[in-house]
């Protein structure tokens, strides 16, 4: 763990920006503890006889009024300019922090009255904040540093109640508050190590910003005062005389943007590491393994899957959760797809419908949807034909529907598309699609909102929205997941009778395979990436693991003084998937071979296939092979 | 001792047009048992079960714990609660073993030592290896994580403990696991459990008691073969029906195509009368003189009837299903 997040600094380090922040913010911390204590006297001579001179040989920038040295001057002058920054950067995220997480401890009227003065507080510009402040604190270098501070602080404080809002919605802090940990102790444990991150990344780019209204103080004046001196200052003093020496003027702005940008190029850098935002560096191309799997092919297929991968590129190489998937689907044929999460078979049901994006891959021998070749074919000339042949429904029916538009405008919207129906014809045709799908009241629903609709009344209109084309394939992934069991079996059947009327072929992807084996006829058994069964839903299961997943399942005729039937072990990661049978680490009847050849998809039997050197004979009742008890 | 009961306890979130939640529910669950909680998403089941534990505010009534008000317990209450989602009840920057650690009741074990031990011989009663009290939970798959909440959740000695759809989140596979393992640890300790679920194939395999909720209300109640095998309202025969099976077909179940397609009523504006009465198969949409279903609430006398079942025609309809099914869907 730690090791691995060394790594992740050092791969940031050395990337440009990464490096070149890292460069700058040592440059600068070096001549912040260093110059004042070498050039501390040179920075103070005053040499009369150079008045106001220009760069020479003696003074490389120039000399100021008193013939001091206007470069020692800059580099001195970058302990207290950046001390200063930093000294306001540390009271207003402390301040920030105190407003932000007060009203996670505060009884309620007290908590609200914060977040409201902060709110308003957030209203105003910083920089007038920092002007009101420091006219408050009155000028000099401690009420300048008071002023940036807290004028940071509102910002920090909204940050802070938004980050901690959030985290302290989560079940864990719910259990916590539960066991009776104390409010203290729940900010301190729980909520500020977990919204630490993101306000440290803040923090480091409020520095950049701190300096820079340090120096904006200090040039007008009402920062530090003489005889101290900070970049603003000389920048201040090096602008009344810019016709005759320039360089006095521009140095100590170089200064100001150069450390400003190590501040900011940090933050940047940390939040690459600790966020999300990784770059990928680029992987050579993966060798796509070839088909491994005995294929035949019908002629009326709607869809033709042959040797189907999907990878994706992690730092650590080529990860493939889809591993070569080869099937067919006839028209008016459902099948369903059924595994444990992370076997991909989601993932299959996205990169049929070629809804898989950059950065992963998909390659196939043959990926046909109703005699089209889906991966050769321009886009262009492919989303007609998806837009009309092709539904897809997914689990989450919160999300699937524009939320700001009608729900019969964004019906009709695919018939203007891709029909080029006028408006009046396409809208009719929505209200008809609809009551196609059972909508009561179709007509008044289509001109509701989508969160006026139950889950299962969007499932359907998102059905019936597959339904404004002529579908001849319909993509169901876990569409009943979300929903209860009256619903659920509402759904199933409107599914299957749209394929009866409409002779709609219906892949539908699940983890359950009793909702599957009621609604299809056949099914595929996916596992790590594979297909290890395709057998017909009335059939006896060969493969093992179909066998311990039927037997794991929970029905109403369980027994209920056994204990449940489970499947020991889990399944192997995408990336790091055995030689041999994925499934042999869990199989009860595991040999050598087992472990050393990956089995094929072979035909056992007519419409039959398994992946496993040893399938179950057909006499053999599913529940007989399975272990009971047991730990994963 | 230590029965769990909820006394017409009401959950109203919001203002005047708020939503009542939790309706004037009475439950109890009996000390060493387990009642098992089922209903539709919405129907206000993790409602009840946070407002025991004290993340739901109760607008009405009292649960009592042991005879006292669970508002009145110590702040640290002998009642402990898992979650649904185990990638979300963890502090996932704490290593399981600290988050054991932090809901052991302060005072009961003083020292570091004694404290280590208990985290051990707590991890080891949900078969993990003791060894792994430093992982963080991002190291642990999703059902060794519930087995971790399950832990924490005992390390509080809780009498009673309320499970929040604990498999629902977890692979097959894994659920068998798990259930396994609640079951044996609450035979063990004799905990009383209040066990939520949508899935009525976990409740029936888990519970002692069943209780059934829709729209907020507890519409039916009794010993698990008696609703299950008996129902008495036309909402757990719906349920029972709708479970998914490899053995039955989508069409052959006795729902009525005037009420197949009906859609669920909003929580915001319960219906008068009885609520179901908008998809009961039983009700006035089948039945034209079933006024009665539209004006009076069959909450009011629901205790004198068979599983207390919250429906007026409760007795004629459970008798008509004795006759076979085919002819009485008509």
């Amino acid at each position: 763990m730690a090791n691995r997040r060394g790594a992740k600094w050092a791969a940031a380090l050395r990337t440009p920006v990464g490096g070149f922040a890292a460069t700058l913010l040592l440059v600068v911390i070096a001549l912040a503890v260093l110059a004042p204590i070498l050039w501390h006297d040179n920075a103070f001579a005053i040499d009369t006889d150079a008045i106001g001179q220009g760069p020479s040989a003696a003074h490389w920038l120039g000399t100021d009024d008193l013939g001091r040295d206007i470069l020692f001057r800059v580099l001195v002058a970058t302990r207290l300019s950046v001390l200063l920054a930093l000294l306001a950067t540390v009271i207003g995220v402390v301040t920030g922090l105190v407003l932000g997480t007060l009203p996670s401890l505060l009884p309620r009227p007290a908590a609200r009255l914060v977040t409201s003065a902060v709110d308003i507080a957030v209203a105003f510009p910083g920089l007038l904040l920092v002007l009101f402040f420091s006219v408050i604190f009155g000028v000099g270098t401690h009420g300048a540093v008071l002023a940036v501070g807290f004028a940071l602080a509102p910002a920090f404080a909204r940050l802070a109640q938004t980050l901690s809002a959030s985290v302290a919605g989560k079940d864990f802090v719910s259990a916590a508050r539960i066991s009776g940990v104390g409010r203290i102790r729940l900010l301190v444990r729980h909520i500020l190590p977990n919204i630490g991150e993101p306000l440290v990344v803040n923090a480091t780019i409020g520095a950049g910003a701190c300096l820079l209204a340090f120096s904006g103080l200090s040039f007008l004046g009402i920062g530090v005062q003489a005889p101290d001196y900070d970049w603003g200052r000389l920048l201040g003093e090096g602008l009344n005389g810019i016709y005759v020496n320039p360089a006095a003027a521009l140095a100590p702005g170089v200064a100001v943007v150069l450390a400003g940008l190590a501040f900011n190029l940090v933050g940047e850098t940390v939040a690459g590491v600790i966020g999300v935002r990784t770059g990928l560096r680029k992987l050579a191309p993966r060798p796509v393994s070839p088909a491994r799997e005995s294929f035949e092919c019908d002629d009326d297929a709607v869809l033709v899957v042959e040797n189907l991968q999907v990878a994706f590129p992690r730092p650590s190489g080529w990860t493939v959760p889809v591993r070569g998937v080869s099937f067919t689907v006839r028209a008016g044929e459902a099948i369903g797809v059924v595994g444990e999460s992370g076997s991909g078979k989601s993932l299959t049901g996205l990169a049929v419908s070629r809804l898989v994006e950059a950065p992963a891959v998909v390659t196939a021998d043959r990926l046909e949807f109703a005699g089209k070749p889906l991966l050769t074919t321009p886009e262009r000339d492919l989303r007609g034909l998806l837009g009309t042949s092709l539904a897809m429904v997914f689990q989450d029916p919160m999300t699937s529907f524009n939320p700001t538009r009608r729900i019969g405008r964004q019906l009709a919207e695919v018939a203007e598309q891709h029909q080029g129906l006028p408006r009046a014809k396409a809208v009719e045709r929505a209200v008809d699609r609809l009551r196609a799908v059972r909508i009561p009241a179709a007509e008044r629903r289509a001109r509701q909102y989508p969160h006026e609709f139950s889950g299962g009344m969007r499932q359907r209109a998102m059905i019936g929205m597959g339904l404004m084309g002529d579908p001849k394939l319909i993509i169901a992934d876990e569409p009943t997941t979300a929903l209860d069991v009256t619903v659920q079996r509402q759904l199933l059947r409107l599914l299957a009778r749209t394929r009866t009327e409409r002779d709609t072929a219906i892949i539908l992807i699940s983890h359950d395979i009793a909702v599957v084996s009621q609604t299809c006829e056949r099914m595929l058994v996916m596992y790590a990436g594979r297909v290890v069964e395709d057998l017909p839903s009335a059939g006896t299961p060969r493969h093992p693991y179909t066998r311990a997943l039927l037997a794991a399942t929970l029905d109403l005729e369980t027994d209920r003084d056994a204990p449940l039937a489970v499947i020991p072990g889990r399944p192997p990661e995408p990336d790091r998937v055995p030689n041999g049978c994925a499934f042999a680490d869990r199989c009860p009847a595991v040999t050598d071979r087992c472990r050393l050849e990956d089995p094929m998809l072979e035909r056992v039997e007519p419409g039959h296939r398994v992946a496993c050197w040893y399938p179950a004979p057909l006499s053999l009742p599913a529940k007989e092979t399975v272990t009971t008890g047991g730990a994963e | 001792m230590s029965d769990l009961v909820f006394d017409t306890v009401s959950v109203r979130y919001g203002g005047r047009r708020g939503l009542t939640a939790v309706d004037r529910v009475g439950l109890t669950v009996p000390s060493g048992q387990v009642v098992g909680l089922v209903g539709e998403s919405g129907s206000g089941k993790s409602t009840l079960a946070r407002a025991a534990v004290g993340l739901s505010p109760i607008s009405a009534g009292r649960v009592l714990l042991g005879g006292v008000d669970v508002r009145k317990l110590p702040r640290r209450p002998p009642l402990q609660m898992v979650f649904q989602d185990p990638y979300s009840s963890l502090d996932p920057r704490m290593s399981i073993g600290e988050s054991i650690t932090e809901a052991i009741p302060r005072g009961l074990l003083p020292g570091r030592a004694a404290r280590r031990e208990e985290v051990a011989r707590l991890l080891e009663l949900v078969n993990l290896d003791p060894e792994r009290a430093g992982h963080l939970p991002g190291q642990l798959s999703g059902g060794q994580r519930q087995r971790v909440a399950l832990a924490r959740a005992l390390a509080g000695r809780p009498d009673v403990l309320i499970a929040d759809e604990i498999t629902s989140a977890l692979d097959v596979s894994v659920q068998g696991a798990v259930l396994n393992l609640v079951r044996s640890v609450q035979r063990r300790l004799g905990l009383s459990m209040l066990f939520i679920s949508h899935n009525l194939a976990v409740i029936r395999y888990l519970s002692d008691i069943v209780a059934v909720m829709y729209l907020g209300r507890v519409v039916e109640v009794g010993p698990a073969e008696q609703v299950l095998g008996d129902p008495q309202h036309p909402y757990t025969r719906d349920l029972l029906a709708a479970a998914p099976s490899a053995h039955t077909s989508l069409f052959d179940t006795g729902a009525d195509e005037a009420t197949a397609d009906t859609e669920p009523a909003d929580p915001h504006h319960p219906p008068a009368g009885c609520r179901y009465h908008t998809r009961c198969p039983v009700g006035p949409l089948v039945r034209a003189d079933r006024e009665l279903c539209l004006q009076a609430d069959p909450a009011e006398d629901a205790a004198h009837r068979r599983h207390s079942a919250a429906c007026h025609f409760s007795e004629n309809e459970s008798r008509r299903l004795t006759i076979p099914r085919g002819a009485t869907a008509s």
